[in-house]
């Protein structure tokens, strides 16, 4: 039963590093193997969107140059993982969004994560700059297909206060038993606020062009709004929750419909396309400044 | 005047609405009947297609746009009033197909009044 915490954060024994440790020792108590990795420390370069990755099933063309692929086999060795990751302006740290957009190597690898269990942690300064405070963590952990069991927004301000903290401590530390819990008994129920989305649990609701339908953005589940003696009510058919985006069947369809099929048509277009970008090429050199400045 | 057409490739799931709405040739039917443009229907299985309840497996990396496992819906039309309200109908049911290749097989100036309607109303945003 071994338990990874992920810190994604630069600041060394900050809010973030305290509190996914103190997750840890609870989960330890609990009788899980720990271990701890700064996402940070390691370099995630940028995809560089050339798919071949995707289209053929290379391994990516940064694998020997940064730390994303080391990253992930690391997390493949655990059974479950407390992510966290500091809320800065409206979202959490640039490192987990750096770490998404490398996770097309997935297409051609699948992920060792599925049905494993998570949960969140996100410390904050500011109450209501929180708004998508875990967007990214809540998509790179149900990209991987894992289960989310928790997601906790912790108050704090100065720089190692949780370290003082016991309110803080007593979260982070529930954090760490239930992830060992749900290791031990399979039980991945969720824990945390309920929030909208019956499946990741957000509030971050998307309405419609028709100015009729609600999405949520992240899981791509659709439903309707209705106002019951004051109180705003979202209703999804039950029939979409296992068609949300992050499931295995729906990521499948995806690859299959919509991402490898587009292979056939870049091979038919390109021909014309190498005459028609010409042009912009000879337009203005964008990396005429490149290296100047690091 | 020009015939416009424009194809509309749909795979398996994509017109899921709220609830699921599989493509139905009587609807489609019943839009051309009131738009006046002529509506056909194509279904494509690859070859290499299973199904087993609602899993579905297929290779598609290296099959062309055509062999992939899809419901293609061609609208034609002389008249563009007609053409247009003929794909609003069928984006109002089942949405604009997700992707760019969704519209290949389109005739150019199709594909270009369809991606109006896409900016107008898709059903995705």
């Amino acid at each position: 039963m071994k338990i990874l915490g992920i810190v994604g954060s630069c600041r060394k024994l900050g809010n973030t590093e305290i509190l996914v440790k103190e997750a840890l020792m609870a989960a330890r108590e609990e009788g899980a193997e720990v271990d701890i990795v700064r996402w940070t420390n390691y370099e995630i370069l940028p995809c560089e969107g050339d798919a071949v990755c995707m289209f053929l099933g290379k391994d990516c063309e940064h694998k020997e140059r940064d730390g994303h692929d080391y990253l992930l086999n690391m997390m493949y060795e655990f059974d479950g993982v407390v992510l966290g990751a500091p809320c800065y302006i409206l979202e959490v740290e640039a490192v987990v969004k750096q770490f998404i957009d490398r996770l097309f190597i997935l297409s051609s690898r699948p992920s060792k994560m599925i049905g494993k269990p998570a949960a969140i942690i996100v410390p904050y300064a500011t109450r209501g700059w929180t708004s998508y405070a875990f967007l990214q963590p809540t998509i790179v952990l149900h990209f991987l297909g894992m289960h989310i069991i928790d997601k906790q927004l912790i108050h704090i301000q100065a720089m190692s206060e949780t370290a003082g903290d016991s309110l803080a401590q007593e979260k982070a530390r529930r954090i760490g038993k239930e992830v060992t819990y749900a290791v031990r008994t399979g039980d991945h129920s969720y824990k945390g606020d309920p929030g909208i989305c019956p499946v990741c649990h957000e509030r971050n609701i998307r309405i419609m062009s028709d100015n009729r339908t609600i999405e949520c953005g992240i899981c791509a589940i659709r439903g309707r709004l209705s106002v019951v003696d004051g109180e705003i009510r979202a209703e999804f058919p039950q029939e979409q929750l296992p068609w949300h985006r992050f499931a295995p069947e729906s990521l499948y369809r995806h690859s299959t419909y919509e991402i490898k099929p587009s292979k056939d048509y870049f091979i038919r277009k390109w021909p014309s396309l190498k005459q028609e970008r010409a042009k912009y090429k000879e337009f203005l050199d964008i990396d005429r400044r490149a290296g100047e400045v690091r | 005047m020009e015939e416009l057409i424009a194809v509309l490739r749909y795979f398996p799931l994509d017109p899921v609405t709220n609830p699921p709405n599989p493509i139905r040739k009587a609807d489609l039917d019943k839009i051309a009947r009131e738009t006046g443009a002529s509506i056909s229907l194509d279904t494509v299985i690859n070859k290499d297609r299973t199904v087993n309840g609602d899993v579905i497996r297929e290779e598609t990396m290296n099959s062309t746009i055509e062999e992939v496992s899809q419901e293609a819906i061609t609208v034609s039309c002389g008249d563009e009033t007609a053409f247009r309200s003929a794909v609003r109908a069928l984006f109002k049911l089942y949405r604009a197909p997700r992707t760019v290749f969704g519209f290949w097989g389109s005739s150019l100036r199709g594909r270009e009044i369809v991606y109006r309607l896409c900016d107008e109303y898709d059903g995705w945003y």
